[in-house]
């Protein structure tokens, strides 16, 4: 028997089966249900009366006007995303500072400190959370959450968005790149794949058919060092031969930008003088290259590392473009060549005497690390402590590490991140400071050992 | 469970929507992700319009699709794509629901005039307004889940997961609705 069904803001409907009649009208009943319905119809006049008003109420709504196709649609909602994705904001691009990158030693040393250090050397990582335990471990996955976040959909990240220089957006994206590499590292199956995936692609559409990444500006070997740093770890996480070809051409242009002297400077031209913090960018990837079976260079790679022990003077402390040369003081320097020297595995390290002095300097450098504000010199330093591992130094980069967690911005949309204080972070930004302290926080992370 | 013809899924060419969407999800490849919007941008200002948008209708499809961008990782495969696009639309419908409010106050007084103006003649046009009078007699839920089915050509399934409420519910407030619109046509019957 039929029992009423009362409706919403209408009449009752005598019968307990009425909401079939809906969905036997839209064709949303399963085939016993339909047969079902169906039998009932034949018994139940309220449930008939139903099904013809619905029907009917679905051929008065079915008078809708057509909607025409836009062709022009896509593409200018595709603009609208670019717009939106760039996050072009006219008060942050009007505070960029232009012009070259400036040619002083402590830049140099700085950019070494970043990229060169990730990878190059050995570093011998602890267990799963390093020195700073699960405050620096939370501090990198934030930190790495921003910088996923602030990814173009190129690949790329938009230096002059954070008050960084454009010309170095191939280095800045390159530090940012190391940054997830090193948090994938050996597995290749971390959260953010997709990102150094992408981050990838940009870098080797910025290759030219010199081998050469990033614009033809002063500071190209920067842009050019970085990025293949990044592109051989990018190698060693995925194993993609498409990266061995690419990866040949950009050390086939390092091998031809070496100077006589056997390091590297601004632009190869007569006269032209080397100094140590282009050149640790290059020495970083031709022993990248060599270590992972990609380019053999022990040529140019001797030469360079010879050039490189001649910046050192007898208190351990290493010059800018000859030794005792400290146009901006030794700290980042020695930090950088303690990095390069007591990294390198091989014969070209440093020789007992001469290693026992640049510890000596790089334990003074460590004793009062934050004299200053310099992301660069911190993330060298730290991965120049990890490499020598003692344990006065391992100490060190305890504090280091937990003194960088506490520096971060903790509010709004830059939580997480380092704010763009202290030398360089006119050049930089804010991704500068970001990805550079990240980098420092990852030393001692794993005992993964990276060469 | 059966199902309607769809009238935004008929006649697709090329990649399936799953394809597509997951070359935008790992790649950010925008020609799927334009290939996508072409797919869908009929369906999505028809959708805006018969919610009351009207006239931004194609600027609350775009925001659809902005949003689709942004929330593209989150997109899994085993969910429908056109799915995840209509809970999108949703949320832009219902963004944009004091704006519309106050748009339905204008559009109401146009058709007004309208109707006084042309009370006398029935045209294709004058069936699209007694439809779209029909629709605003009903709240929004019930509004959603009658043009996501008839003009969408959603199944009660694919509601239920756009809206982000039980497929029981769907069938209530389909029901509900269609009686609430039989009223309406009666009375708007007897009217003309």
């Amino acid at each position: 028997m039929c029992k009423d069904n009362k409706l919403e803001g209408s009449a009752p409907v005598s019968c307990s089966r009425a909401e079939e009649a809906a969905g036997f009208v839209r064709g949303e009943l399963s085939d016993p249900e339909r047969a079902s319905f169906e039998a009932h119809l034949g018994d139940c006049g309220a449930c008939r009366t139903l099904v013809s008003d619905f029907r009917e109420v679905v051929g008065a709504l079915g008078a809708r006007p057509a909607v025409a196709f836009d062709p022009a649609f896509a593409a200018r909602t595709l603009a609208k995303l670019r717009e939106v994705e760039a996050g072009s904001e006219p008060g942050i691009l009007l505070r960029v500072r232009k012009g070259p990158w400036p040619r002083v030693a402590g830049i140099a040393a700085g950019l070494l400190l970043v990229a060169g250090a990730v990878l190059f050397w050995r570093i011998d990582r602890q267990a799963a959370v390093g020195p700073g335990g699960n405050g620096t471990r939370q501090a990198v996955d934030s930190a790495l959450a921003w910088l996923a976040r602030d990814q173009l959909p190129s690949g790329a990240w938009n230096s002059a968005r954070w008050q960084g220089q454009k010309e170095y957006d191939v280095a800045l994206s390159s530090m940012a790149l190391l940054a997830f590499l090193r948090h994938d590292g050996v597995s290749g199956t971390g959260v953010h794949a997709d990102t150094v995936q992408r981050a990838v692609a940009y870098l080797l559409a910025q290759q030219d058919a010199a081998g050469a990444f990033g614009p033809a500006c002063d500071g190209r070997m920067y842009n050019h060092g970085l990025a293949t740093v990044a592109l051989i770890e990018a190698y060693r996480w995925s194993g993609a031969e498409s990266l061995r070809a690419p990866i040949g051409r950009a050390i086939g242009f390092i091998r031809e930008e070496q100077l006589e002297s056997g390091g590297w400077g601004y632009a190869k031209r007569v006269g032209a003088e080397a100094n140590t913090s282009i050149s640790v960018w290059q020495l970083y990837a031709l022993n990248l290259a060599q270590e992972s079976g990609l380019a053999e260079s022990p040529a140019v790679l001797g030469r360079g590392m010879r050039w490189l022990h001649g910046m050192v003077d007898g208190n351990g402390l290493f010059g800018y473009e000859r030794a005792g040369d400290f146009p901006n003081g030794s700290d980042t320097l020695t930090a950088m060549g303690a990095f390069c020297l007591f990294g390198n595995r091989r014969a070209l390290g440093a020789e007992p005497a001469e290693a026992a002095k640049i510890e000596q300097a790089l334990q003074a450098v460590a004793s009062h690390w934050d004299r200053e504000t310099d992301f660069y010199r911190w993330f060298f330093l730290s991965h120049a402590i990890q490499a020598r591992g003692t344990p006065e130094l391992r100490a060190s980069l305890a504090r280091i590490q937990e003194s960088l967690v506490g520096m971060r911005s903790l509010a709004g949309a830059t939580a997480g991140t380092w704010d763009p204080k202290g030398a360089w972070s006119s050049v930089g930004g804010r991704l500068y400071t970001t990805a550079m302290a990240t980098l420092a926080l990852q030393a001692g992370s794993r005992s993964t050992k990276i060469m | 469970m059966g199902t309607l013809p769809s009238p935004d899924t008929a006649a697709r060419e090329g990649p399936a929507d799953v394809e597509l969407m997951l070359r935008v999800k790992a790649h950010d490849d925008e020609q799927a992700f334009a290939a996508i919007m072409d797919r869908y941008q009929v369906p999505l200002v028809g959708f805006f319009r018969s919610m009351g948008l009207v006239n931004d209708a194609p600027d609350a499809a775009q925001d659809t699709f902005l949003r689709l961008y942004r929330y593209r990782r989150r997109y899994e495969p085993r969910a429908s794509l056109r799915t995840f696009i209509y809970l999108l639309a949703r949320q832009v419908c219902t963004d944009a629901s004091r704006k519309r409010v106050r748009r339905d106050r204008m559009i109401e007084a146009f058709r007004q005039e309208q109707a006084d103006e042309t009370a006398q003649t029935r045209s294709p046009v004058d069936d699209a307004f007694r439809a779209e009078a029909l629709l605003r007699e009903l709240p929004e839920a019930m509004r959603l889940v009658v043009v996501m089915n008839i003009y969408q050509g959603l199944c009660y399934e694919e509601i239920a997961a756009a809206l982000e409420i039980p497929i029981g519910t769907v069938k209530s407030r389909m029901f509900n609705a269609m009686a609430r619109l039989r009223e309406a046509l009666r009375v708007q019957r007897q009217q003309t």
